[in-house]
């Protein structure tokens, strides 16, 4: 592959994850957020949303990270294992 | 927009005095990714700052609002971190993040942010107890991607132009001339510095000069609004900085990779085929390629181009309707 190519799949890979970024912006809102700023819902509600959220925002960036090796392992590279 | 002349003029005139000053004063780093490895001043911060100075006291003089003072001493204090590096050793990589929450001081002590970000889907919301947080974490996070995109000659300067550019275009459309004009006045020290910067580079921006700028991003992102969107467009910078600290398998120095993500081949990068590498932005750009070094800045600016677009139009479509 040359720098053309790697340059329009890089672009491709910054694309999904802009359209993940901007779900997984609105799903922390609602739940670390949402919860750490009013405090009055039931507390065992809290703690469910704030779990949820933590997840959603790991889950997020450790399929990034996992996302991007695979782009570069597998998409840019060729190799078989990544 | 006098401002902005200013600091492009400043900027220009003092880049000579700075390449001497380091010459002179032996600050001096390797350019690695060249065959010949040319020694480099990198007293780069000191013309950016210089000038992004003056162009603040201008538009503080021709009746500017507060905010320049706040941006110029939160970027004056992530630039002390720097010249620190600079011009004595490196920061224990742990410490450095804890230093680098002291820039946001400013922004915070002087209440200059709105706790009511816009996002996307949800509309404006209300993080009155957060967003003093998120303002503090926000400063090591991106002072230190910029810093980390800071591997080729120019390429600083060159993925930080369309950040600048963005939030121009944004506070144009809102009709906030005072920060367009602040914008204009960071923008306009980059492209003063980059005849000195690009290849082959005569200096180097040094840690000084991308924390500087780290910290102008940030303090202009906070102040403006524009969080999301700076996100967004900081994608390239945030992803290489995060994916070089899984790589290294926490904070370290980078000088300890154990494996170079890049190789110099005849003059031109290739990208490390080792698995234990650090995946960086630039080995992805040079996979299996041959890429002259001058190609592989332009692709960084292009991709920088590409997601400050996108922060753009995020910007456009879902948050200036709600402010």
């Amino acid at each position: 592959m040359g720098l053309g190519k790697n340059f329009v799949s890089v672009l491709v890979l910054f694309t999904v994850i802009w359209a993940t970024f901007l779900v997984v912006s609105y799903l922390i809102a609602i739940t670390i957020f949402y919860t750490l700023e009013y405090p009055q819902m039931m507390s065992s509600m809290s703690i469910l949303r704030v779990i949820v959220g933590l997840v959603i925002a790991g889950g997020w960036v450790t399929a990034w990270y996992k996302l991007t090796r695979f782009w570069l392992y597998r998409i840019l590279m060729g190799k078989k294992e990544t | 927009m006098f401002e902005a002349l200013m600091t492009f003029i400043v900027t220009f005139l003092t880049a000579p005095l700075a390449i001497k000053l380091g010459l002179s004063l032996r600050i001096l780093g390797v350019d690695v990714h060249k065959s010949w490895r040319p020694i480099i001043p990198k007293t780069g911060g000191l013309p950016l700052i210089l000038g992004t100075i003056a162009g603040l006291l201008l538009n503080h003089v021709l009746g500017g609002g507060a905010f320049a003072g706040v941006i110029a001493l939160s970027c004056f204090i992530a630039a002390i971190i720097g010249f620190f590096e600079d011009f004595m050793e490196e920061i224990n990589p742990r410490l450095k993040p804890i230093l680098l929450l002291l820039p946001a001081l400013p922004i915070l002590l002087a209440g200059a942010f709105t706790p009511r970000p816009v996002i996307p889907f949800l509309g404006k919301t209300r993080l009155y107890n957060i967003y003093p947080i998120l303002v503090l974490s926000s400063y090591p996070i991106v002072c230190n991607a910029v810093n980390s995109i800071d591997v080729l000659n120019g390429s600083m300067a060159l993925t930080s132009i369309p950040f600048f550019v963005m939030s121009m275009i944004i506070f144009y459309v809102r009709g906030d001339y005072q920060l367009l004009i602040l914008s204009a006045i960071f923008l306009a020290s980059l492209l003063a510095f980059i005849p000195y910067n690009k290849y082959p580079a005569k200096i180097f921006p040094g840690n000084s000069g991308s924390l500087f700028i780290g910290a102008a991003i940030t303090s202009i992102a906070i102040i403006g609004r524009i969080e999301i969107a700076s996100i967004i467009a900081l994608l390239p910078q945030i992803m290489n900085e995060m994916h070089i600290i899984f790589s290294l398998g926490g904070i370290r120095s980078a000088k300890k990779f154990r494996v170079r993500p890049l190789k110099v081949e005849d003059g031109l990068l290739t990208a490390s085929e080792e698995s234990d590498a650090p995946i960086t932005l630039l080995r992805m750009l040079c996979a299996k390629a041959r890429v002259d070094e001058r190609g592989a800045v332009y692709a960084l600016m292009a991709i920088s181009i590409f997601t400050s677009f996108l922060g753009l139009i995020t910007d456009l479509l879902f948050i200036e309707g709600a402010l």
